[in-house]
């Protein structure tokens, strides 16, 4: 599985699993509209740690954040360890 | 079931029907959000184990919801391994208590990661029953991080204590949570595990393959009964979790047997004490089907309890045990108070035949709840009685101060409405979000603002802008009506602190900075509550750094003490 369906796997799931309702899911989707709240965002980031083996957050404060889906899947493509 | 306290805990214990009971199921609770959205269900939980022939308790871990420890102070030994001794010592009071031969832990979310470790340790759990286990410490902490960081708006700098809910977590904790993985943990020859995971994962699957390979027998169970213990709607009613399966599964992997005569549980002194004040479990209401803490000083007899009730359908102890640290605060002052939950919250049975429901957040009655438990202070001694509640328990405060003459103060808490509209949900779902409020909170988050910044959700602003519309031609149309002789020219909010003043009632309001918080208010009183001049001993104020949960340490702080204040009795008494 690649990493973008892996994490396009995880933002449907928590959404599903918190009832929220989810904007299409295109690249250049605000992550601040997608319906995913706070909550939604930390289980997707500790989802994707474990089904991926990576945390691109935790080495937060060096990096560019994520705005957009688009930048967030990057994110984690980009992202030391990712791949192996 | 029974309250019960021990080690310096609260706990509920769960008597088998029929007195008997070989086994005792030890219910390890989740954290945080974890814990507040399950409370309900583990007592449901409780419940149909009693039924089933087993013994269960339900307790608190050090540090958590209505125990002694402080969360935010770190024990000499970590919280990570207080968390365990905790469970180690309710498992050796629950076996003490009730003569149960065997022990099977059942625990939910990262309560199901202590509970496999404290398990593996022990040579009398013959079984785990696993709710939503946190397998990857690592990850947890992760969430905790992200989640922290998002709330606050701030970058955590390395290294430092992670301040997250009641906890202070310290750089050693963080560590040893993160350093657990349930993959890695060996479960004793035979013991029996049943893994109930929200999702299938890759660790799940290794999970069960390490422990059966370690010889453990493993049984992986459907999760989707079990969703309400994490997932609920905001403010309607809710059916709780359905353990049938869970039940099931151990009454034959673990069978009570019913040959044994179990003991009868000694009487437990139930005051937990400490040099500055003392916590007594109560049951009251009708039928005692009403349960509330009483905290009173250490010394002195107090006049005036204080009623905390319910934020939104949290339990008595409120998120971030808020409403424990405001009780004790208030004792530390002089003040008692009863933390309590209102009918079908926390520990406090909903109607008859509803006892699977979490009630509706609003569209309750919990006036009689408020009078039972006026009632019950009275009784004890208690003469002067203030309700305190935030957001929904705010709006159920001021209704039982208007249908009760024995209420003297109350100290609301972003009181969202004063009386209820139709389509209580939409409204308040959608009544904060104007675009400027909106865009507010955007531009609050600071280091990770751009994570939240771009389009937002135009079609649900709209929809929360039609409500409020709604609202304020109601309001005009009541005020024509008034004005040609038809109707009572007040509203209901100018009503009901007309009411309170002449009776003397002190009223403290609370607001947290932001248009959507005072909204209600505002229209009735002024942003600045002006407005309240002509309601004698009524006042307001704003707090910059309190959150509408009151989720924040720093604003909780001022809004905690600003109440404390209000109620203190005056120097010269």
């Amino acid at each position: 599985m690649s990493i973008r369906s892996a994490v396009l796997d995880q933002v449907k799931l928590v959404a599903e699993q918190q009832r929220k309702t989810l904007a299409p899911l295109d690249d250049d989707l605000p992550l601040a509209g997608s319906g995913l709240d706070s909550l939604c965002i930390a289980l997707i980031v500790a989802n994707l740690e474990d089904e991926l083996g990576v945390d691109p957050f935790g080495v937060v404060g060096s990096v560019e954040m994520p705005t957009t889906l688009g930048e967030f899947i990057r994110f984690y493509e980009t992202a030391p360890g990712a791949g192996t | 079931m029974t309250p019960v306290t021990f080690n310096d805990t609260l706990g509920w214990l769960h008597t088998p029907r029929g007195g008997v009971g070989r086994v005792a199921v030890l219910i390890c609770p989740g954290m945080m959000q974890d814990a507040l959205l399950s409370h309900c269900s583990l007592r449901v939980l409780g419940e149909r184990l009693a039924e089933a022939g087993y013994w269960a308790l339900r307790f608190d871990l050090p540090g958590t919801a209505d125990s002694l420890a402080e969360g935010d102070v770190e024990p000499p030994e970590g919280h990570w391994q207080s968390w365990q001794n905790g469970i180690d010592g309710a498992a050796d009071w629950l076996r003490e208590t009730t003569g149960a031969r065997e022990l099977v832990f059942c625990g939910l979310r990262i309560g199901a990661t202590l509970a496999t470790l404290v398990a593996s340790r022990r040579t009398d759990v013959a079984a785990v029953i696993q709710i939503a286990p946190v397998v990857r410490g690592n990850s947890y902490v992760r969430q905790l991080l992200v989640q922290a960081q998002l709330q606050t708006g701030r970058p955590l700098p390395a290294d430092a204590d992670l301040v997250f809910y009641e906890f202070r977590l310290s750089p050693r904790t963080l560590a040893e949570m993160r350093a657990v993985d349930l993959r890695q943990v060996t479960p004793r020859p035979g013991q029996k595990m049943a893994l109930y995971p929200r999702a299938d994962s890759r660790l799940i699957d290794e999970c069960t393959q390490a422990w059966t390979a370690a010889g453990a027998a493993v049984t992986r169970g459907p999760w989707t009964r079990l969703e309400p213990m994490l997932r609920h709607n905001i403010i309607e009613e809710n059916t709780l979790a359905d353990f049938s399966d869970v039940v099931t599964w151990l009454s034959r992997a673990v069978p009570y047997d019913a040959t044994h005569r179990a003991v009868t549980p000694p009487a437990t002194p139930l005051a937990l004490q400490t040099t500055e004040y003392i916590e007594t479990p109560m049951l009251f209401g009708r039928r005692g089907r009403l349960f509330g803490v009483l905290c009173r000083p250490a010394r002195g007899q107090p006049d005036a309890a204080v009623i905390i009730t319910n934020a939104g359908r949290d339990p008595h102890y409120g998120s971030c045990r808020q409403s424990v640290t405001l009780a004790r605060q208030l004792a530390r002052a002089g003040i008692a108070s009863l933390r309590m939950d209102f009918a079908g919250l926390g520990d406090s049975l909903g109607p008859i035949g509803k006892e699977n429901f979490l009630t509706p957040m609003f569209e309750s009655d919990r006036v009689p709840d408020i009078r039972g438990a006026i009632d019950a202070l009275e009784r004890l001694g208690y003469r002067r009685f203030a309700l305190q509640g935030l957001c929904a328990g705010a709006y159920h405060s001021l209704q039982g101060s208007l249908h009760d003459p024995r209420v003297s103060t109350l100290l609301l808490v972003n009181i969202p409405l004063f009386s209820l509209p139709g389509e209580v949900m939409e409204y308040l779902t959608h009544r904060s979000q104007s675009f400027a409020h909106y865009i507010g909170r955007m531009t609050s988050l600071d280091g990770l603002k751009r994570l939240f910044t771009g389009r937002v959700n135009v079609l649900r602003i709209l929809r929360g802008q039609v409500d409020h519309v709604r609202m304020r031609t109601a309001e005009t149309v009541q005020g024509l009506a008034s004005k040609v002789g038809v109707a009572d020219r007040r509203t209901p909010a100018r009503r009901a602190m007309a009411d309170l003043s002449a009776r003397g009632v002190r009223t403290l309001f609370l607001f947290s900075a932001g248009q959507g918080e005072i909204d209600a208010f505002a229209r009735e009183f002024g942003p600045a509550g002006q407005g309240l001049a002509g309601y004698p001993g009524a006042e307001m104020h704003v707090i910059e750094d309190m959150d509408h949960d009151m989720s924040q340490a720093p604003g909780r702080a001022v809004g905690q003490a600003l109440m404390v204040k209000f109620m203190a009795p005056p120097a010269s008494a």
